[in-house]
């Protein structure tokens, strides 16, 4: 998704200007010049004027341009079912995985992609399958990382 | 010699064998797939490597960039789209070398040459870094200073076709590592409360999001794309290597020496070196107008050039902790978890290691004879594995990766924030690299700049007082300031023209 340059530094340029009033409000070091908030500024700064550059320059040069641009993919129904299943997958794995366990959700969520990839159920579900148990063996029994069992816990292995 | 022989033994253990070996195969995997770079294969092993001891972390990252920039090739010469961006340079040259029936030949070109570009690499590698990091032992906080804005200074002119955009980039990367209570006052800053922000953003879950998972969004707004069919038929490809070799030994030379400085530079990397590397082919070729029809020459300078910048840019990431590349990025915070914090001092404390790392680049580019060959055969099944079954997988990897670092899903979180925002600058224009080297080298930037401020008393003149700092600081400033005065100077001489 592209938007055009006056945006992208307008966006950036809130941003600067919010970082900078942040760092006024930290707090100085007694008894020393160079407290906390030297940096960001210095940072804020240089973000601010770059953003600024950008947004002139954009709307100096952008004029013809749309303000935004979407891939045609996103348009297509198929790309932006995909999309959102891999942002929707992440967020719900983030939010389910400690209550439901790992096996549980991550069969969920690469059927899901799968599915939008117009795999076929029983494919799909058999990888989906295969696929968790082989990351889990890696990752829960070679390299010992607690993925979360979740209601499965009674029968963790 | 004690240390180097120690260091023998650290590498030929069966398990840090077996280590090289896997990562040699993934790193064949994945360059070998378009879409899939090297940096993202890099920061799919950090998970795994996490757990790992130091010698074999580092064996398998060298490992598997090595073979990554070497089968990008492959692709590029079958089916016309390099497996990683280092090989966009020769693409159309090895493609119509297939198409003249001498797939075999741009193959093993870009094989034998790329593995003789590595070796060339890791010499230099070899000789350089302690002399260098002799010199840096002297280097105090005003050097350091200097040195870590001339990286991020070539990361921004060099990677970046729009400076401003660059420029910007690096400011974003540095305004997230601002995050943390990592700073010289010890102040929490821009944690909003969160208990999780006061260690600063995990790097490893950062990357991830950055390299891998923006590149699975992006291949999800893309769909229908080409399934790849090779049709070239491949035979033996090490027919004529000797021939080449003794035929271009000017440009194997050259591309090995250009691509080790390149990467050496900071920001600029393996993809830069492969385009640097082919205009200048072309540029001293005794035969120019044979480029673009299917000539070898272009592909053994290139190919060449972007294995050498591999170990190049290691020689600033070990010597004074600055990456040369993304990947080296990444690098650098493997190094710091292992305990062998990047700097000259790592060629004291941790010599045997540091020499165990420099023998696994000679293995891996050695070693990326044999499985580059077999890679090769096994091309056409590795083009055939559907992106739709394997994206999904490493979505969910990524997933485990970022929650393996800290155990928590916090990871996780960070991970797919900064895919959406590496997918929004890329898709703007916005490189994503500068910010990367924002991230890594901020809180060094920040310390050495407080440091050398509190001991110059707030002068500025303080950071020119010092010979060799005095010329870094000239040095950079040129830098900054040259294309403006390049312009000025433009301006004043088109009147009387």
């Amino acid at each position: 998704m592209r938007f055009h340059d006056a945006i992208v530094g307008l966006l950036l340029l809130v941003g600067a200007v919010a970082l900078l009033l942040y760092a006024r409000g930290l707090p100085a070091m007694p008894g020393q010049q160079f407290g906390p908030a030297v940096f960001p500024t210095l940072v804020g700064a240089g973000l601010g004027l770059t953003a600024l550059v950008l947004f002139v320059r954009g709307l100096a040069a952008g004029r013809g341009q749309r303000l935004v641009e979407v891939e045609p993919g996103l348009f297509d129904p198929r790309g932006a079912t995909a999309v959102a299943v891999v942002l929707g997958g992440g967020v719900f794995y983030l939010l389910t995985s400690d209550w439901l366990g790992f096996l549980i959700v991550a069969p969920i969520v690469l059927l899901a992609l799968f599915r939008s990839q117009r795999i076929g159920w029983a494919a799909g579900i058999a990888i989906a399958i295969l696929a968790t148990l082989l990351i889990h063996f890696v990752f829960y029994k070679l390299l010992r990382v607690p993925l979360p069992w979740g209601i499965l816990t009674p029968i963790a292995w | 010699m004690d240390a180097l022989l120690t260091a023998f033994g650290l590498v030929f253990d069966p398990y840090v064998i077996l280590v090289i070996a896997c990562s040699a195969a993934f790193g064949l995997f994945v360059g070998a797939v378009p879409g899939l770079t090297a940096t993202m294969a890099t920061a799919l092993l950090v998970p795994v490597t996490f757990f790992m001891e130091p010698v074999p972390a580092i064996a398998a990252i060298v490992t598997a960039t090595a073979m990554a920039i070497f089968s990008g090739d492959i692709p590029g010469c079958l089916v016309r789209i390099p497996g990683t961006p280092a090989s966009a340079a020769y693409t159309d040259e090895s493609y119509a070398m297939t198409r003249r029936g001498m797939a075999e030949q741009a193959l093993g070109a870009g094989l034998v040459f790329s593995a003789m570009g590595g070796i060339f690499g890791s010499i230099v590698l070899v000789l350089a870094a302690p002399s260098l990091a002799e010199m840096a032992l002297k280097f105090s906080s005003f050097e350091y200073f200097w040195l870590v804005c001339l990286g991020l200074t070539c990361a921004v002119f060099i990677s970046t076709g729009d400076p401003l955009k660059g420029l910007i980039s690096l400011f974003i990367g540095l305004t997230v590592s601002l995050v943390g209570l990592d700073n010289p006052a010890g102040h929490p800053r821009l944690t909003f409360g969160s208990t999780e922000l006061m260690g600063g953003i995990s790097f490893i879950p950062a990357m991830i999001g950055m390299f891998a998972v923006s590149e699975v969004i992006r291949w999800a707004a893309t769909p229908d794309a080409p399934a790849f069919k090779v049709q070239a038929s491949i035979g033996n490809i090490f027919t004529g290597m000797g021939r080449m070799t003794r035929e271009y030994k000017k440009p194997l030379l050259r591309g090995s020496i250009v691509g080790t400085l390149i990467g050496a530079l900071p920001g600029a990397g393996a993809d830069i070196a492969a385009w640097i590397s082919y205009a200048m082919s072309k540029k001293f070729s005794k035969t120019p107008e044979k480029f673009g029809t299917g000539h070898p020459e272009g592909i053994v300078e290139s190919g060449a050039s972007n294995n050498a910048a591999v170990s190049g840019a290691w020689i600033p990431a070990l010597v004074f902790g600055i990456p040369g590349d993304s990947i080296t990025a990444i690098v650098i915070g493997v190094l710091y978890m292992k305990g062998m914090n990047p700097g000259p001092t790592v060629f004291m404390n941790n010599a045997p290691q540091l020499y165990a790392v420099f023998i696994v680049f000679f293995i891996a580019n050695i070693m990326m004879i044999p499985f580059g060959w077999a890679a090769i055969k096994a091309a056409k099944q590795i083009l055939r594995v559907p992106r739709s079954i394997l994206m999904p997988i490493i979505l969910l990897f990524c997933i485990v990766g970022a929650f393996a670092i800290n155990n928590t899903v916090f990871g996780v979180g960070l991970m797919l924030a900064f895919g959406v925002l590496a997918y929004f600058m890329e898709s703007n224009g916005i490189p994503v690299a500068p910010a990367i080297l924002g991230i890594v080298l901020g809180a060094m930037l920040e310390d050495t700049f407080v440091s050398s401020m509190i001991k110059a008393d707030g002068d500025l003149l303080g950071f020119f007082s010092r010979p060799i700092s005095a010329t870094l600081g000239v040095v950079t400033l040129l830098v900054w300031f040259a294309p403006l005065m390049i312009r000025t100077m433009r301006r004043w001489q088109t009147p009387a023209a």
